[in-house]
């Protein structure tokens, strides 16, 4: 079991009972083959970058899931072939998932509201992944790095130099 | 030959003007991450054209210019950012 995250961008003029059923069809997709939605997110509209399919806008949605790699090949060829599925993109996240922590996670998606549109991915960005953790560390490690490195360049001015020569090249 | 450009070579520290150190903005803060998702994040280290900056200028460290191109590719696939801009 992996831990993956989908989004796909659907047109905005497609109604609210279609966009539901077309959320719960691919949800059923993962559920058959045994794997777990731990959340759905609706960004809601947004402007695209460029068009797709001569649409300027579109709707955004994520699918956070966890499922063995059949589920993603049947769900990329599934959205392929629907003509309202504009774009997609699967991410894998985690390579080993931990169901309690899983769990966890779904009973806090739950607590927030359900199906509220959350209008931009700033919610996304404070949402935590399993490798939080690893980055963490690996992130204070590079700190603690250029902690170093900048008491050794400190007292001699001559390094700093080299260092701006070295930069403007 | 070499003994003019020597002298030339001696005097270009003089004509250089001071430069605001660069620093890896994800090595200082640690809680920003990197994400494909967050395209308010990404779209500081592209161009006015859509083109991922080089690290010469936005001062990344290697690590995280690696992640970043990583990231802003994949935000260019979902249309959260330009893959170009041509007008203007």
């Amino acid at each position: 079991m992996r831990r993956y995250e989908t989004i796909f961008i659907v047109p905005v003029d497609l109604g609210n009972d279609e966009l539901m059923e077309l959320i719960e069809r691919y949800k059923t997709i993962i559920t058959d083959m045994k794997g777990t939605v731990v959340k759905i997110e609706k960004w809601g509209q947004r402007k695209l970058a460029y068009e797709i399919k001569k649409q300027t806008k579109g709707f955004y949605i994520l699918i956070d899931f966890t499922a063995v790699s059949a589920v993603v090949t049947e769900l990329e060829r599934k959205f392929k072939i629907d003509d309202r599925i504009l774009k997609f993109i699967t991410v894998k996240r985690a390579d080993k998932v931990d169901l309690k922590e899983i769990e966890n996670e779904i009973a806090a998606a739950g607590r927030e509201v359900k199906g509220e549109e959350t209008s931009l991915p700033s919610e996304v960005k404070t949402a935590a992944g399993g490798t939080d953790k690893i980055e963490d560390v690996v992130l204070a490690v590079t700190e603690l790095e250029a902690n170093v490195r900048g008491e050794e360049s400190a007292p001699s001015g001559v390094t700093e130099k080299e260092e701006n020569t070295r930069g403007g090249e | 030959m070499a003994l003019p450009s020597k002298g030339r070579k001696t005097s270009r520290p003089q004509k250089r003007f001071f430069q605001r150190r660069k620093y890896c903005r994800f090595c200082t803060d640690s809680n920003l991450k990197i994400d494909y998702k967050n395209h308010t994040i990404l779209k500081d280290f592209i161009t006015e054209r859509g083109k991922i900056m080089p690290r010469r200028i936005t001062g990344t460290c290697a690590k995280h210019q690696r992640v970043l191109t990583m990231a802003i590719k994949r935000a260019r696939m979902i249309a959260l950012l330009p893959f170009v801009v041509s007008e203007g």
